[in-house]
């Protein structure tokens, strides 16, 4: 069963994929583009923000079926026909746009996509301007997933929905590992480095930043570095950890192990 | 002691019956949370206190659907059929009270008699007390057809063996006896049951799935989280006839190969969670949960879990998130939750009403079952009539009866002479249809053909004197305030609906608005992640459709014929109806109003809030709306 391939056709392109495969995955297989904001090959698929919506159709039990769904967490079944740009998709998929813009309108990402899309800023919301986020979630997922600490978390229903801090209080289980800026699509989390200090606002976390014992440059989150030593194990000496990136290729490259 | 074969269930069948139709005089209030609302805790008291020291039987029951008329109390003489009274205050209670202590039924307050026997299960036969209508001549019951419902308001909820006196546990001591869970399956499969939360998804088909789906354990859950605003048929089946519940469970945990259940109550039914805890423990006690059910290898026990008071957790994912102590939002179910669901292990969720249909079915027979209702849908739905309409309350009724019989036949028609506009059905992410869609059949097709849906059986009815845009405004902020907020469509696209639709409420729409509403409208429902989002427009394009020119009417001649969007009219005195009389200036509750003995009152709009105490309260006529 797991074996058998499924096909499928993606803009009149026909392939064949494993069970299991999202039709994200398979249009990537084929090099068609959907644009795609709350999805990271890293996490789990959430599926909030629908940009990534097309058109699906399928015959069953002599009974045609067409919806539109979103690609990145839809599995692939077997003849199924899919259609990424229809009218119809851009024009569900310019208003999306829309009203996430009424949340984000700073988004470098998202005016960028709206030029495309032609979508405008026509809509208000409660905190207009205010932010670049669009509670896509992708942030609480690494935090709580590969990065294992929960630092962030979905609050509040509906329009009110926020990511904060536990308890929305100064917290003291981040690690400072920045992770959530890495994987947020529309740089709503902001970083500020000022010589050791780590600052990450929208959650007021401070951190302070180890020096590199060769260069001195400060260039990590001391609590951190420690995190990183105690889940690497003994195997690796104490020093490697104070040294910045660049220091430790030049000085422990020609080491076996470190 | 546990119950293990026929014989011990006969003999608490007779111990029930005893209790049921004892040889003294009994008084049973009706105590569902609906009825002590009404006062019937204090009616309860004023009874208990005249009753002191006599030989009557005085026990509490759940409520019988006629909401509007209580608090109720079923008084039994012996050899006589039941008599209910009805709309009671201790006083009147007290007084009668003394009166059935002595053997005596008057007309007075009297609702009607009834004999258990109307409910479809053998009693004794009984004599009838003249000059009190019968149960099946009342207007408001005589459409009805109890199958979940069949034991609510009747029996005292907790005490057991009634339950088993009017036929209960007998179906599963059949079902763990004589049949084995692919029999079961296909029974319930032959019967064409189909869910009553809403979705309508064939139950037959859902636990052969979910049966032969891999991994164990397997979870069975009742959603008993019914969060539409005015329904509450879930409530009152938990209230008063809990063990029909329990049974149904048991017969479906057997089919699927579960011995683990869930109750997802909301708690803000405390009393239901109270009554669940109760019959569980009394259950257990019976050996009827727990392990070994009558002697067989078979084991099931139930826990109870209390939602947060989200709506959203109606939502089968949400719900089993928020068992398993996440946060209460949906999931995409391209895996359904027959396969991987609670703790992703197979689970079968149904809800309440199709839990209580459980039982019956396995008793009368997928056949008979199957014959009650449409071609598309079966048996039959409780629907709580609520609204203008003279008689509130819960209905079951055959699937297939017309709107109109249900508001007109059953719901007495609309209140204070004034005329049908609309009914909303299925709860907020429902539909209003208009009067030229009373004659229409419901079932789950209909319903969903004509914009609205069948939804867990809400039904708003609404007068002349409402507007249908504000309606469609109350719906929407309800939705606001309900969505999980995961989904742009629905998060944001309900949102901006919202603000659309109270612009048009405040008078300020634009001619551009409906289109905006209908493009709004179509991607929520096409893209939205969950069936709240997908179904959330519902409000909105419903009215639209049928209600189009009062739309149009708000946004081009900023006028609400209903007279309910208060942006856009004003009050004035009609000078020529005043009589002087100077009631409206006592009234107005911020002096907006000018008058002095002998002059016609004026009203200053700038101090008026237009609250409409002064339009009410003048018997003349002489306040108007302009």
């Amino acid at each position: 069963m797991e074996n058998t391939l499924l096909k499928v056709e993606i803009d009149g392109h026909r392939l064949e994929v494993t069970q299991g495969t999202t039709v994200l995955e398979a249009a990537r297989q084929l090099g068609i583009f959907i644009p795609t904001l709350c999805y990271h090959k890293a996490l789990p698929a959430n599926a909030a923000c629908r940009i990534c919506i097309v058109e699906m159709s399928i015959e069953k039990r002599g009974r045609a079926y067409s919806w539109i769904d979103a690609a990145c967490v839809y599995p692939v079944e077997d003849g199924l026909v899919i259609l990424t740009n229809t009218p119809k998709v851009i024009r569900e998929r310019k208003l999306i746009l829309e009203l996430l813009l009424s949340r984000a309108p700073d988004s470098p990402l998202l005016k960028a996509m709206a030029e495309e899309y032609r979508a405008e800023n026509r809509f208000e919301t409660l905190d207009k301007g205010k932010s670049k986020c669009i509670l896509c979630g992708l942030c609480a997922l690494v935090c709580q997933g590969p990065m294992r600490v929960g630092g962030i978390s979905m609050a509040y229903r509906g329009i009110h929905k926020r990511l904060i801090s536990p308890y929305n209080l100064t917290q003291d289980i981040c690690i400072g590992c920045q992770a959530c800026a890495w994987v947020c699509p529309t740089g709503a989390i902001q970083i500020k480095e000022a010589g050791t200090n780590l600052h990450l606002e929208n959650w007021d976390t401070r951190h302070k930043l180890q020096n590199c014992s060769e260069c001195g440059r400060a260039f990590a989150p001391i609590v951190l570095l420690e995190k990183v030593r105690e889940r690497a194990g003994k195997d690796i000496k104490p020093e490697v950890f104070n040294k910045c990136p660049e220091c430790r290729r030049k000085t422990h490259v020609f080491e076996e192990k470190f | 002691m546990a119950v293990m074969n026929l014989e011990q269930l006969d003999h608490l069948a007779e111990q029930g019956r005893f209790s049921l139709y004892p040889n003294r005089i009994k008084v049973a209030v009706q105590m569902g949370t609906c009825g002590r609302a009404a006062g019937a805790e204090q009616v309860y008291d004023a009874i208990a206190k005249r009753l002191d020291g006599r030989d009557v039987v005085l026990s509490r029951s759940g409520c019988l659907g006629f909401c509007q008329r209580e608090p109720m109390v079923n008084v039994l003489i012996p050899g006589h059929a039941y008599v209910v009274y009805a709309d009671l205050t201790p006083e009147v209670a007290d007084r009668l009270a003394a009166e059935w202590s002595q053997g005596k039924t008057p007309a007075d307050h009297a609702l009607m008699q009834l004999n258990h026997d109307d409910f479809g299960v053998a009693g004794a036969s009984i004599n009838k007390t003249p000059g009190i209508e019968e149960y099946k001549n009342l207007p408001f019951y005589r459409s009805q057809m109890r199958i979940a419902m069949r034991n609510s308001g009747l029996v005292e909820p907790l005490n057991i063996s009634e339950y088993i006196a009017r036929g209960g546990y007998r179906a599963l001591h059949r079902v763990l006896n004589a049949l084995t869970p692919e029999e079961v399956i296909e029974e319930i499969d032959q019967s064409k049951l189909r869910g009553r939360g809403g979705g309508g998804y064939l139950t037959g088909r859902k636990w052969k799935y979910c049966r032969a789906a891999r991994g164990t354990p397997k979870y069975v859950i009742c959603n008993a989280d019914e969060g539409d605003p005015g329904a509450y048929m879930d409530r009152t089946v938990l209230e008063g006839d809990p063990f029909s519940v329990l049974e149904g469970m048991a017969i479906g945990a057997y089919a699927i190969g579960s011995s683990e259940g869930y109750i997802y109550v909301r708690a803000e039914y405390p009393l239901a969670v109270q009554t669940m805890r109760a019959a569980i423990a009394e259950a257990r006690q019976h050996g009827l949960l727990g392990d070994n059910l009558f002697g067989t290898d078979f084991g099931f026990d139930i826990k109870i879990s209390r939602g947060g008071g989200a709506f959203v957790c109606g939502e089968s994912t949400a719900l089993m998130a928020s068992i398993e102590g996440k946060v209460g939002e949906p999931r995409v179910k391209h895996i359904h939750t027959i396969e991987a669901g609670l703790h992703e292990k197979p689970t079968t969720l149904n809800n309440v009403e199709t839990w209580a249909n459980v039982p019956s079915i396995i008793q009368m027979g997928a056949k008979e079952y199957a014959k009650i209702g449409t071609a598309g849908s079966k048996g039959t739905k409780v629907f709580s009539v609520v609204g203008k309409i003279a008689n509130n309350g819960l209905v079951e009724v055959p699937m297939g009866i017309t709107l109109r019989e249900i508001i007109f036949g059953i719901g007495g028609g609309i209140i204070d002479g004034k005329r049908f506009k609309a009914v909303q059905t299925g709860g907020p992410s429902g539909g209003c249809l208009p009067e030229d869609k009373l004659d229409m059949p419901v079932d789950f097709d209909e319903l969903t053909q004509a914009g609205s849906m069948m939804g867990s059986g809400g039904m708003i009815v609404m007068d002349e004197a409402t507007c249908m845009v504000d309606v469609a405004h109350y719906f929407l902020s309800f939705l606001v305030e309900e969505s999980c907020g995961k989904c742009t469509p629905c998060r944001e696209g309900i949102y901006q609906l919202d603000k659309i639709v109270t612009r048009i409420t405040q008078g300020e729409g634009k001619p551009e608005d409906l289109e905006s509403l209908t493009e709004l409208s179509e991607v929520i429902a096409d893209s939205s992640l969950c069936a709240l989002g997908k179904s959330a427009p519902n409000p909105v394009m419903s009215t639209v459709r049928y209600f189009r020119e009062e739309y149009e009417k708000h946004i081009f001649d900023k006028k609400c014929p209903a007279g309910v969007c208060t942006a856009m009219f004003v009050y004035q005195v009609k000078s020529e109806a005043c009589t002087k009389c100077g009631i409206c200036f006592k009234k107005c509750p911020s002096d907006a109003v000018v008058w002095e003995k002998g002059v016609v009152a004026d009203i200053v709009q700038a101090k008026c809030t237009k609250c409409g105490i002064c339009h009410d309260v003048c018997k003349f006529d002489a306040i108007a709306k302009v």
